[in-house]
């Protein structure tokens, strides 16, 4: 086991090129247990990634912005402040940036399923480009540093979970946004299991008040129809997963 | 890498490696010991540390990150006011309100909850509720239900604030009367903004119905602040771990990676060639001496079936190797360095497969040594078979037979502070372990023998203790510094992780109890009986104990009425097996809670299946003062059973109060109350649950106490019981002083040390306050006897008529005579060290008691559930206690709350659950969630007292008796509420959803 060195860069081109032999670390909440398997960690807090900005109802978050922060701004949609509420306690999240939850996390975060549900986009580096948080999941072992989380001002954003007390992880739990006045576009992610929420496929069209809901619902049961593990099983998860869409898309198409 | 900060104040410079946490710079290097070691993941919050202000998690934060910044702890706060000569300022108000409102248990995570107001009120000067337990989201606490601590910062605020606050001891009830006047039903908000969201009721006291003679004693029953309140408030290095020893080595365990196997060989060469590494040690290098872990008296009443090291595993987590080091880090990595071939063993996790014909047996070593029924080749641990009366006759006179099984979990005691020891030689080359326990004389008799020293050649210290809750009644991990420190002649610290807690300690006993209940028409039980089976894991420590308190208890509540009352007929058998997972063990309430889940569920059912009150149908049945304890002369844990007579049983009284407090008749039963306006998937329930415990082990467990009287009238405590953070040592010097006529401030507690305190059996079975408490008394009484005889002969010197000393009483720091004169206890302290007829006034008392007096407890629960995903909402928890008379209401009812919080998991999240292969599913706080301030339901504390016979001042115990109820009443209210039939704890979504679905 060799000791553990870190690097605390001053400019992005100097964290690019130490993120080349080393894992980038912001809160350090995650990593800092794991240290023992790390060889190099390159801290990023002087790299001025922790704004929350706002411009023409597109919100840009920087990826070390602690969720305290996005707690703590009101202009952030309530839904998602309330998840920096269940992803952990007023210490950790002084801590834990957005950043690195959105690296560490799980199937069972209110945070990833919302910004899943936002389709939120993600800023990485050395790519500089922006990719959907849906494919960013998907390799998410591959990124070498993100640095800002943007998604548009949904019309509605809203959340909901099922848990063993009010502040667990969840079973279950569904994020539904409505995008904009004009597109109407609806959108759900559910979350609770396995290594990342799902966004539910195909859930582009405009849905009327009660309109389409019974398919939305057997869809959402279908996407966790085998989603059984140690926490529950795959019958109660569907189940579940279809009262709290079916929920959720009540209140959502409500005027 | 070389760092700069500030800490407190100063500015610190210094080299670090870049992988030290902050939480290891500031206790290990730079000795801030008010800085905790909780986990290392940050969950716990214990190692709290403001940074420019905010609260973070040192444990998770590399030192390097400390660059630049300005570091703030506990020992930036107040400090005693008594500092000799020079000026002190004292206490900070956040500080002198945890102590006022007995918002400090155990200690260990108060400087972080009073790092974390101070952040809170340094932006914030009137906070809400709701923003205080917000505040406090970070810091788990195991001990208190967060209610004081809450009340503390509503309460300092006020004060920092400007506002007058009235004295704790002012807000006392002082008579039934009043009791009777109040209304429960509102709350009452002294401090901060009104907070519709969450309730608690800031008046700092419980409710309590009072025994006659409380105006009569000027100590006991009064809210004195905890005597060790001072130095946990500022963090002192009052525990385990806080201590510095040059040389002193880390100690790591290697842990077995499968659930069953047999060590073919170890290799530990490469870890000893590690540079670092001092030793490593394997089965081959220790003696080979079977013991018990359970820490009990002797002898110990179970198998005697583990080893220091042994060439067999029995669970993943098992012990393979000891390496000490000169760093942690190193010795980690001389854990990875030891070559282990294992031979693969068949496994069983379940305790339904033990005695299978087929079953692979986990204790097959030629030493292990049998107690009672215990069977190893049937992988049987401790077996019970008790027939009270006559049960087939009893079903026979029944019109209705109930039948069902129920099951617990497996479940963590979850201290804070983790298990922790620290070995060293003294100059007389006698073994020092000082170590977080609850029993440092069973510690230091039942290690003998496997370190191969005579007792009298160890001395075990006990510091402070981070909570226990029984996971410390176990002899658990000094043995493996204490090898390592007679190995290499070093101090060793060996300290578990949170991890190792979770998968290498002690847990509860997790068990299937099937119940079957005779019932007449009228509600009357006509018989009753329980099988239990119960997993005792790996090794049989207090496997028999625990289970037959499971029926000692739980079955002993329900004797039946009329004739039955007389002779009631109950069975309890239980087989108490083992199984290739982490060994149960001792755990607060000690089989208890588990007894009565199945048997109050039992209950309820019944009562709703013959349509009787549920309050009515219980203490119909229930036992009553001036009966037999109708198990005291089937089962002790002690000696031979003997009878013993119920004298006092103030059930009925916490039915009546508790119901009022939580407004049954105006729920129970009321389908407009359990509806939810606009959310038709919501249900509203509520739910009793009537308990009792025992209060100390009778005719076995021994307490002793010394008292020692100093030149200024003051005197010196000395006990054995180990306050593990419940304010044992409070209640006991209070019991000392009232005795002495003197302030609580004249008593200088001290425990416990086996060098210099009197034996006592430890912190287990409800006893401390009961039977140490007893022996203080008789202590004092012989003190107060000597100075009585001697201040008698200073009046009469002094011109008096003629006086005994049976005339004199102690009263106010003096003697006094009936006409008034007196003589103060400074001036009979100076007489009788310095001036005539010298003596050291000094006595010993010590106690054991013939019986096990039982508080009663009625425990209310109301839920809201969601009967579409039955997701359970607990919103309010109200137990009324007869815990006899309370010596301390602020400790006591922290006590019932801290319980009340711990039950609640246990009612409704907490599992331990394990793979096929026997990996557990919960290692940390993450996975295994215990409640947090911000969502916790409102608990509210009433005391009945009653007057217990057998006790100088009336006294039952109160430790136990919180955790009992609340799971079961949980249920029941979750029954009330939509029907749910959940037989299993903890009562998750999924099984009410199930028992929704079931039930429609």
């Amino acid at each position: 086991m060799s000791p553990l060195n870190y690097l605390r860069p001053k400019t992005m081109a100097e964290a690019m090129e130490q993120l080349q032999s080393g894992v980038a670390l912001a809160g350090g909440t995650g990593l800092t247990p794991r240290r023992a398997q790390i060889e190099t960690v390159v801290d990023i807090s002087d790299l001025g990634l922790d704004k929350i900005t706002k411009i023409q109802k597109i919100f840009q978050i920087g990826a070390g912005t602690s969720l305290q922060a996005i707690l703590g701004n009101v202009e952030v949609p309530a839904a998602l402040r309330q998840a920096c509420v269940l992803e952990a306690g007023w210490n950790m999240r002084n801590m834990a940036t957005l950043g690195g939850t959105i690296m560490e996390a799980d199937g069972r975060s209110a945070m990833l399923t919302i910004l899943l549900a936002l389709d939120a986009e993600i800023a990485r580096e050395p790519e500089g480009d922006l990719i959907p948080i849906e494919r960013f999941l998907s390799v998410r072992d591959k990124i070498t540093l993100i640095t800002q989380i943007r998604f548009e001002e949904p019309r509605k954003l809203l959340y909901e979970q099922v848990a063993r007390t009010p502040l667990d992880f969840p079973i279950v739990c569904v994020s539904l946004v409505e995008a904009d006045e004009s597109s109407r576009t609806l959108r759900l992610a559910i979350g609770g299991y396995g290594m990342r929420p799902l966004r539910l496929p195909d859930l582009k069209k405009f849905v009327r008040k009660g309109a389409n809901i019974d398919e939305i619902v057997h869809r959402a049961q279908g996407a966790y129809e085998n989603a059984g593990d140690e926490w529950a099983s795959a019958e109660y998860r569907s189940a579940v997963a279809g009262i709290l869409v079916r929920r959720l898309l009540e209140e959502g198409t409500a005027e | 890498m070389r760092i700069e900060f500030t800490l407190n104040g100063s500015a610190i410079d210094l080299n670090v490696p870049d992988g030290m946490t902050l939480l290891n710079l500031l206790r290990d290097r730079l000795a801030v010991h008010g800085v905790k070691h909780g986990c290392e993941s940050g969950e716990c919050g214990a190692c709290t540390v403001l940074v420019d202000g905010v609260p973070i998690n040192a444990c998770v934060m590399l030192a390097p990150k400390a660059q630049g910044r300005d570091l703030r702890t506990i020992e930036s706060f107040g400090e005693h006011p008594l500092h000799g000569w020079r000026n002190s300022a004292g206490l900070h108000p956040l500080q002198k309100a945890f102590i006022e409102t007995g918002a400090i248990q155990c200690g260990y995570c108060t400087p972080a909850m009073v790092l974390v107001a101070d952040a809170l009120l340094s932006k914030n000067p009137s906070p809400t509720e709701a923003e205080v337990r917000e505040s406090l989201s970070g810091v788990l606490c195991r001990c208190t239900g967060y209610l004081k601590p809450v009340q503390a910062i509503l309460r300092a605020a006020a004060v920092l604030r400007g506002e007058q606050i009235e004295e704790v001891s002012e807000l006392i009830p002082i008579s039934p009367e009043l009791f009777n006047s109040l209304d429960f039903s509102e709350s009452d908000y002294v401090y901060g903004e009104e907070d519709l969201q969450l309730q608690t009721k800031v008046g700092l006291l419980p409710q309590m119905q009072v025994s006659q003679d409380w105006e009569t004693r000027h100590t006991v029953g009064r809210p004195e602040p905890k005597v060790d309140a001072m130095k946990l408030v500022q963090g002192k290095s009052a525990f385990t771990a806080d201590i510095e020893m040059r040389g002193m080595l880390t100690a790591k365990l290697l842990h077995s990676p499968v659930a069953h196997a047999e060590i073919r060989s170890i290799d530990t060469s490469k870890a000893l060639e590690l540079p670092g590494v001092v030793a490593v040690l394997t089965w081959q290098d220790l003696p080979r001496v079977v013991y018990s872990t359970a820490g009990q008296s002797d002898p110990i009443p179970g198998p005697l079936d583990t080893f220091s090291l042994d060439k067999k595993v029995r669970f993943v987590g098992d012990r393979v190797a000891f390496v000490a080091a000169e760093t942690e880090d190193i010795a980690n990595e001389a854990l990875a360095l030891i070559e282990v071939d294992y031979k693969i063993l068949p496994a069983f996790f379940e305790a339904a497969q033990a005695m299978e014909e087929n079953a692979p047996q986990i204790h097959d070593e030629p030493e292990y040594v049998d107690f009672g029924d215990s069977d190893a080749k049937r992988n049987l641990a401790a077996k019970i078979r008790i027939d009270i009366g006559d049960v087939e006759r009893g079903f026979d006179e029944a019109d209705h037979i109930f039948e069902e099984t129920y099951q617990v979990p497996k479940v963590q005691q979850a201290h804070i502070e983790p298990h922790v020891v620290v070995t060293y030689w003294d100059e007389d080359d006698r073994l020092v372990i000082r170590c977080s326990t609850q029993v440092p004389f069973h510690v230091r008799r039942q290690l003998s023998p496997v370190l191969n020293l005579p007792a009298k050649r160890i001395r075990v210290i006990k510091p402070r203790i981070g909570g226990g809750f029984g996971g410390k009644q176990e002899v658990m991990i000094e043995d493996v510094a204490a090898h390592l420190t007679i190995a290499t002649g070093r101090p060793v610290r060996f300290e578990y992780t949170r991890a190792e807690e979770f998968y290498a300690a002690r847990s509860r006993h997790p068990m299937s109890i099937t119940m079957k209940t005779g019932v007449k028409n009228d509600g009357t039980i006509t018989a009753n009986s329980m099988i239990c089976l119960s997993d005792t894991g790996a090794y049989g420590c207090h496997a028999l104990t625990v289970t037959g308190n499971t029926g000692h208890k739980g079955m002993a509540l329900y004797v039946g009425d009329g004739k039955y009352r007389q002779s009631p007929n109950i069975r309890f058998y239980a087989d108490v097996v083992y199984s290739n997972t982490p060994p149960a063990g001792a755990y607060r309430g000690y089989g208890v809670p588990q007894g009565f889940w199945a048997v109050d569920r039992q209950m309820e059912n019944i009562a709703r299946a013959l349509d009787l009150d549920p309050l009515e149908f219980r203490l119909k049945n229930a036992l009553r003062a001036g009966e037999l304890q109708p198990f005291s002369t089937a089962w002790s844990e002690g000696r031979e059973p003997q009878p013993e007579i119920i004298n006092t049983c103030g059930l009925e009284d916490c039915v009546r109060q508790g119901a009022r407090a939580i407004g049954w008749d105006s729920k129970f039963g009321v389908s407009a109350w359990k509806d939810v306006p606009g959310k038709p998937h919501l249900k509203r329930g509520i739910g009793v649950a009537t308990v009792m415990q025992g209060t100390a082990i009778a005719y076995l467990d021994m307490g002793g106490a010394s008292i020692k009287m100093n030149d200024d009238g003051s005197f010196n405590l000395l006990v054995g019981a180990t306050d593990l953070g419940t304010g044992s040592d409070t209640v006991l010097a209070q019991q000392a002083a009232e005795v002495l006529g003197v302030p609580i401030d004249d008593i200088v507690v001290y425990s416990s040390d086996t060098d210099f305190t009197p034996f006592d059996k430890g912190a287990y079975a409800s006893s401390t306050t009961y039977i140490s408490g007893a022996a203080v008394v008789i202590a004092a009484e012989k003190v107060a006897e000597r100075i009585r005889i001697r201040a008698a002969n200073m009046l009469m010197k002094a011109g008096r008529r003629e006086i005994g000393p049976q005339d004199l009483r102690l009263s106010d720091r003096k003697v006094v005579a009936p006409d008034g004169s007196s003589v103060t206890l400074e001036e009979v302290a100076l007489n009788s060290l310095h001036h005539e007829d010298q003596e050291q006034i000094m006595a010993v008392g010590s106690y054991v008691s013939p019986v096990s007096p039982p508080p009663f407890a009625a425990q209310f629960a109301q839920v809201q559930v969601d009967i579409e995903t039955g997701q359970v909402v607990v919103e309010k928890l109200i137990m009324a206690v007869d815990a006899g008379v309370i010596i301390n209401p602020l400790t006591a009812s922290g006590q019932v709350e801290g319980g009340m919080t711990q039950a609640l998991g246990y009612g409704v999240c907490e599992e331990m659950r394990y793979d096929d292969a026997g990996n557990p599913r919960e290692v940390d706080f993450h996975d295994y969630h215990i409640f947090s301030a911000n969502e916790m339901p409102e608990l509210q504390t009433i005391f009945i007292e009653t007057v217990e016979p057998t006790h100088p001042f009336g006294v039952k115990a109160v430790a136990e008796i919180p955790i009992d109820g609340v799971a079961p009443a949980v249920g029941n209210a979750v029954l009330d509420a939509c029907g749910a039939a959940v037989n299993a704890a903890p009562i998750t979504p999924e099984r009410v959803w199930t028992a929704l679905k079931g039930s429609s």
